[in-house]
């Protein structure tokens, strides 16, 4: 790979230039054409606040939002990938039956309008299975410092069906996605591959599994990374069923403060740190894939 | 597929290990790749065939070791009919050891774990166990030290031969090698055509589809020249090379010699 440097070109100090005149008239546009008075100076305390007891700082809602958001994407990303590794395998496989469910699980959930899924599963997770595995009880049953670990890695007792419910409805929806990834990644292996195991007389399980899957990890991995990040914007969406996660802790500010550009300038910037960050991870791990072997 | 009225039961056949009777394979794109082949391959026996390209000769092998389904005929391997029986397909192609043109190693794996893996997955041997034979097979072939190292660290050369150690590792009761040395770089296939000597001087049953005359000459004890999917001409080796029947044959063997 070459790396160029960066050179600097007139084209580009032009280009500087009219973005900030735009963003600049932005600015003052709202403030003058809608008469919006900026307080920037409240938003920190909605980051952290101070605690008298403790004598020290804690997040507020608005961390507390980035922190449920992770957790939500992080476990999220994790059960959708035993989902859609199962199902993206259901795809290639040689029964028609499982080859028929794997497509219509993806077809429906791309199909549809994100919303749409997420208001179905959410009420048939939380209504139906979340009681008859009996999580809520389970909780509030245990001792409390695994309660304390539970409400670290999950959510408090009080939240923490809902929670569960609304991982759940992520990992249904991006399993689809990572299901596709997944067939794409084994697809992507040589049949050679196949045939060298098949004459070994090895099973297509083992096949699967020994020589065509480890392979196919390397090629899948980077898409996957890039699926985690898709899964951290998409949790936005079950704000919407009061899990409260950035952007409804956003929501709420806003309807209690009115102070809508800079609650929501504060929200994109957490995000953006989080998905840029991650972003350039990616980068590195793509590169770091393509060197093995 | 044809009912076999063969009787099935192992040595049936006296000393053919494998029986080819009137075999078609047609692809899907309507290749007639073998057109109503037959023939045995006897025990400890090594055939070459040769023949243009795209005549059906990787075809054939591939059919042998259940890689392409047969559209008609016969083929039983060690009295195992190849049938639609996942059962007899599956002993068939563990009796049956293939070595490809572009070796098909598993690149992520080191060459130890290579040629266990089947041993340990097929054979149900433990890694220790495993480890032994291969060591043995990795001494036979001239590659002890490499047991570490990973396909991709390796000349094609020296992939090829742990490609044939890995099939051997099975133990299967024959061979076949499609065009095992045509990837190679010409310095390299004479390593390659040492190991296949060897195996042919210790009775390995072999199948080799091959370019190189000279090694075919040396170690065949059988020919078969085919063209289009048919068998065009059938003769022990001596007879094969210095007194060819069918016109066809002559041209080709003027061309390539
Ligand atoms: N998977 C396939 N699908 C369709 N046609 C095929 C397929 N494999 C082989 N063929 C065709 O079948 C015929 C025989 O092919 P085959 O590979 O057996 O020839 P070959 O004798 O091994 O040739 P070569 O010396 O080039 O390896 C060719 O016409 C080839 O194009
Ligand atoms: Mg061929």
């Amino acid at each position: 790979m070459i790396i160029k440097r960066a050179k600097i070109k007139p084209l580009d100090v032009v280009l500087v230039f009219m973005l900030l005149s735009f963003g600049l008239f932005l600015a003052y546009r709202i403030s003058v054409g809608l008469h919006y008075k900026w307080n920037w100076s409240v938003i920190p305390q909605y980051l952290f606040r101070y605690d008298p007891d403790l004598n020290g700082w804690l997040p507020n809602l608005l961390v507390q939002g980035l922190f449920n958001t992770i957790r939500l994407s992080i476990w999220g990303t994790l059960f959708a990938t035993i989902l859609g590794t199962a199902l993206g395998m259901c795809r290639i496989s040689q029964s028609l039956f499982k080859r028929l469910l794997g497509r219509t699980y993806v077809e429906l959930i791309r199909n549809l309008p994100p919303l749409v899924l997420i208001f179905i599963f959410y009420f048939f997770v939380s209504d139906q299975i979340m009681p008859v595995l009996g999580v809520e009880e389970f909780v509030r049953s245990r001792s409390e410092s695994t309660q304390k670990i539970l409400a670290f890695l999950f959510a408090p007792p009080s939240q923490f069906s809902a929670f569960l419910s609304a991982v759940f409805t992520l990992a249904i929806f991006e399993g689809a996605y990572i299901a596709e990834i997944v067939r794409a990644g084994i697809q992507s292996i040589e049949k050679e591959q196949w045939e060298a195991g098949h004459a070994l007389g090895l099973s297509r399980r083992h096949q699967m599994f020994d020589v065509i899957l480890p392979q196919a990890t390397h090629r899948i991995l980077p898409p996957l990374a890039g699926q985690f990040i898709s899964t951290i914007k998409d949790s936005a969406i079950v704000s919407v069923i009061s899990i409260q996660e950035l952007t409804f802790q956003g929501m709420e500010l806003m309807s209690a403060t009115y102070l809508t550009f800079e609650i929501w300038i504060t929200v994109s910037l957490l995000y953006l740190m989080l998905t840029l960050s991650l972003s350039v991870g990616v980068g590195r791990l793509e590169v770091r894939m393509r060197k093995r072997y | 597929m044809k009912n076999t009225e063969v009787p099935l039961h192992k040595n049936a056949l006296g000393d053919h290990i494998i029986h080819v009777e009137k075999v078609n394979k047609i692809f899907p794109n309507g290749v007639h790749a073998l057109r109503d082949f037959s023939t045995n391959i006897r025990r400890n026996e090594v055939l070459v065939i040769i023949g243009p390209s795209g005549s059906g000769k990787s075809t054939l092998l591939r059919c042998i070791n259940g890689l392409e389904q047969i559209d008609s005929g016969i083929i039983i391997v060690d009295g195992i009919p190849l049938d639609d029986d996942k059962n007899h397909r599956l002993e068939i192609r563990i009796e049956v050891g293939m070595v490809f043109q572009l070796f098909n190693l598993f690149p992520h794996m080191t060459v130890l774990a290579n040629i266990n893996l089947a041993q340990k997955r097929v054979r149900k041997k433990t890694t220790a166990e495993a480890t032994e034979t291969t060591m043995d097979l990795l001494e036979r072939v001239g590659m002890v030290d490499k047991a570490d190292s990973y396909p991709g660290q390796l000349s094609g050369g020296q992939q090829q031969r742990v490609a044939i150690a890995r099939a051997l590792a099975m133990k299967p009761m024959v061979m076949l090698f499609d065009e095992a040395t045509s990837a190679l770089d010409p310095e390299m296939i004479g390593e390659v055509l040492d190991v296949m000597r060897n195996l042919a001087k210790e009775g390995m049953t072999m199948v080799v589809v091959t370019h190189e005359m000279g090694f075919a000459r040396e170690v065949s004890d059988r020919v078969i020249f085919m063209e289009d999917g048919r068998k065009v001409e059938e003769a022990a080796a001596a007879q094969f090379f210095t007194n060819p029947k069918e016109e066809r044959t002559q041209q080709f063997l003027s061309q390539i010699l």
